[in-house]
């Protein structure tokens, strides 16, 4: 099975796509040079880094966050035509915004201790992801 | 000093311009709407009953300040994006001075997207055991909240 792999370089902060690559998957791509960030394989929308960059999906949207030495550099949105664009000053303020409202509900001391205590560390793991999926604001539901 | 109000009521799910009011700390005048039955005020709280109970935020046009109306909870969680919550119901509203709207589609995916993204970021109960017994419970919520702080987009990031 081949597949279209598309090649993005970030040159002046924006988004560039560099060149098309056929892939088989049997042989990978590498490359030395420090510019490239990043590719997107049309098979399964996967957006994967390269060289010292890496990319992360955010939940089940088109949304990926870019990292480089681990820091986060940018939010790219990939649409269903394969089109990546960085995001909106507005669509970067509501993720931020999203991490904020997240952090609150990081339980306290006393909540952690206790549910530790009962349901050991995985469900305390589990409490807290059930405490920020709460905090989604409906309409949107996945 | 007199503060001009802007009342924003929640009907079907979106957010009418409601009475303009001027508020001078002990008082309020209510503006032209039928919706605005009775108002008095209290120091700097306003009180609104309406025939729907339906007022949900007023904002202060002096102090370029948005609060909530009538049992609504407003909590700002960026420069113009506010949670407004009433009894576990909860919605995502833009606020402006002159203007008030409930997000769109496409703003709700991005807040919501982040808050699964970090809920997934913390969702690792191997970690957590591990910084539990290296560094106890308090040690936990600081790994926690330094996970939460390092997704935190920076606008202005670029390459090094």
């Amino acid at each position: 099975m081949e597949f279209e792999v598309y090649i993005y370089e970030i040159v002046d902060d924006q988004i560039v796509r560099s060149r098309i690559i056929e892939h088989s998957g049997a042989f990978c791509i590498s490359t030395k040079s420090d510019t490239v960030a990043f590719y997107l394989n049309t098979s399964d929308r996967s957006v994967s880094g390269l060289g010292y960059w890496y990319a992360e999906r955010i939940a089940k949207t088109g949304f990926y966050l870019l990292s480089k030495h681990e820091k986060p550099m940018m939010l790219i949105h990939v649409d269903s035509e394969f089109t990546v664009r960085k995001a909106t000053d507005t669509e970067v303020s509501l993720f931020n915004a999203g991490i904020d409202w997240a952090e609150h509900a990081i339980p306290s001391v006393n909540f952690l201790l206790h549910n530790f205590l009962k349901v050991g560390a995985e469900g305390l793991a589990g409490v807290i992801k059930d405490g920020m999926t709460k905090l989604h604001v409906v309409p949107t539901v996945y | 000093m007199r503060h001009k109000l802007i009342v924003y009521l929640y009907k079907d799910e979106q957010l009418v311009k409601g009475p303009e009011l001027v508020h001078n700390g002990s008082y309020c005048i209510v503006g032209s709407n039928d919706t605005a039955r009775k108002l008095t005020a209290s120091g700097n709280v306003l009180y609104l009953d309406t025939e729907t109970a339906s007022g949900m935020l007023y904002m202060d046009t002096n102090l370029k300040l948005a609060k909530g109306l009538n049992g609504w909870n407003l909590r700002r969680i960026s420069c113009n994006f506010y949670v407004a919550s009433l009894a576990g119901q909860q919605v995502l509203v833009y606020v402006t001075v002159n203007f008030a709207r409930v997000a769109t589609e496409e703003e709700y995916e991005a807040f919501n997207s982040a808050v699964m993204f970090a809920a997934d970021t913390l969702y690792a109960g191997k970690e957590s055991a591990e910084v539990l017994m290296y560094r106890g419970i308090e040690g936990l919520v600081a790994s926690y909240k330094a996970q939460i702080d390092a997704l935190r987009f920076a606008r202005l990031a670029k390459e090094d």
